[in-house]
């Protein structure tokens, strides 16, 4: 951990006095549509990690049961009092259309923890991070932005 | 920091299908068979709908689709000096415990030889620009803010490093993660002053420390 932490903190050094926001995303595996293969483990193990790393944003998977609760993530840190969360909110690696209350719900869930403004929406990775193995066709993935679209604007509407 | 942004920003996380025409001219590519300019003109052609399909389905901010990389973090072998490409058959191959390294990729479905890794096979460069192109022309298809997206130093370090080869060149890991990070820094300043607004850094192996259910294997493709 020491290792990586030497080598990933001069980089967001590098953005200091810069009007470009930095982000950190930390996912567990993103290579198949079986889950089972995939890591689990909540973020309690990396809160102090996170807490000691000078980034704007924590891009992290939160769609699926193995990324564990939300809460989790701001157990014994001060996260809370500065970071930006972009919230993994979409399952890229299966074809059920992920329905907006869900998102919001998920949504709600973090702002127990930090404002709205610091609080971004997204999948929890890639689409196709190999060419060679996609895990998600275009209509789908569409599909899946129209409801990430849908669920940011009722939050922004609800809580904005 | 660029505090301009809306409660709520919707983005993509970077890496959308690649067309089938468009892998195919990747390996053509690789293996020599078309120039740089007809696989360039394919990927723009590509970009220009992945950027599309994002503004009309409303993300606020517009990634590239990352269609000309391999892989997220492989593509640095096609930017950097040092580095090469190499399938999981090839590193199987170097593999000290050839047996166990096939069966692992099995049980975690990665034996398909599709996932390839880059490989520091010479002391690397640590100045190559690795997003900067596409990010630059990226931002003259949309109006929106974009996003970057760039391997962690300490994933491309450990993905990297291969006793039998690497070690020939660089004393040990923290070495090498020098120029790695050397490598990193050096782009973000690079695509900073081109005026990007987000950097990602793409970073799983963190979770390969502390998630992994057997201490020592590598569970991570």
């Amino acid at each position: 951990m020491n290792f990586a932490h030497d080598l990933i903190k001069p980089v967001f050094e590098a953005f200091k006095n810069s009007n470009t926001l930095s982000s950190l995303h930390v996912c567990r595996g993103n290579w198949t549509r079986d889950e089972s293969t995939l890591l689990s483990g909540s973020y309690d193990l990396l809160g102090k990690f996170f807490d000691s790393i000078d980034v704007d944003m924590l891009t992290l998977e939160f769609s699926t049961p193995r990324a564990g609760d939300i809460d989790l993530l701001f157990k014994n840190n001060y996260l809370d009092e500065k970071i930006m969360l972009g919230l993994g909110v979409i399952n890229p690696r299966n074809d059920a259309i992920e329905r907006p209350e869900d998102i919001v719900h998920s949504a709600e869930q973090a702002l127990e923890f930090l404002p709205a403004e610091r609080i971004w929406l997204n999948p929890d990775c890639g689409f196709a991070t190999f060419a060679n193995r996609p895990l998600n066709q275009s209509a789908i993935i569409q599909k899946k932005m129209l409801v990430l679209n849908q669920a940011a604007n009722q939050l922004r509407e609800k809580h904005c | 920091m660029n505090i301009n942004f809306k409660p709520f920003t919707t983005s993509l996380m970077g890496s959308m299908p690649r067309s089938e025409k468009l892998i195919t001219l990747h390996e053509d590519l690789a293996q020599g068979n078309i120039n740089q300019e007809t696989f360039d003109q394919q990927v723009l052609f590509e970009t220009k709908e992945v950027v599309k399909m994002q503004e009309e389905n409303g993300m606020d901010i517009i990634v590239h689709g990352e269609l000309a990389r391999d892989n997220y973090m492989s593509f640095v072998a096609d930017k950097v000096d040092g580095i090469q490409l190499m399938t999981m058959e090839e590193i199987a191959g170097i593999a000290t415990d050839k047996t166990n390294f096939e069966k692992s990729l099995e049980e975690m479905d990665a034996a398909d030889n599709s996932m390839n890794n880059p490989v520091a096979v010479k002391r690397i460069g640590t100045d190559s620009p690795l997003d900067y192109h596409e990010i630059k022309r990226l931002k003259t298809l949309t109006d929106h803010p974009v996003k970057a997206t760039l391997p962690s130093p300490y994933l491309l370090t450990r993905s990297m490093w291969m006793d039998d080869i690497t070690g020939q060149v660089y004393e040990d890991r923290r070495e090498l993660g020098k120029d790695v990070v050397k490598l990193i820094v050096n782009e973000v300043r690079r695509l900073i002053s081109l005026g990007v607004d987000i950097i990602q850094i793409d970073e799983p192996i963190l979770s390969d420390i502390v998630f992994n259910r057997e201490e020592g294997s590598n569970s991570f493709y």
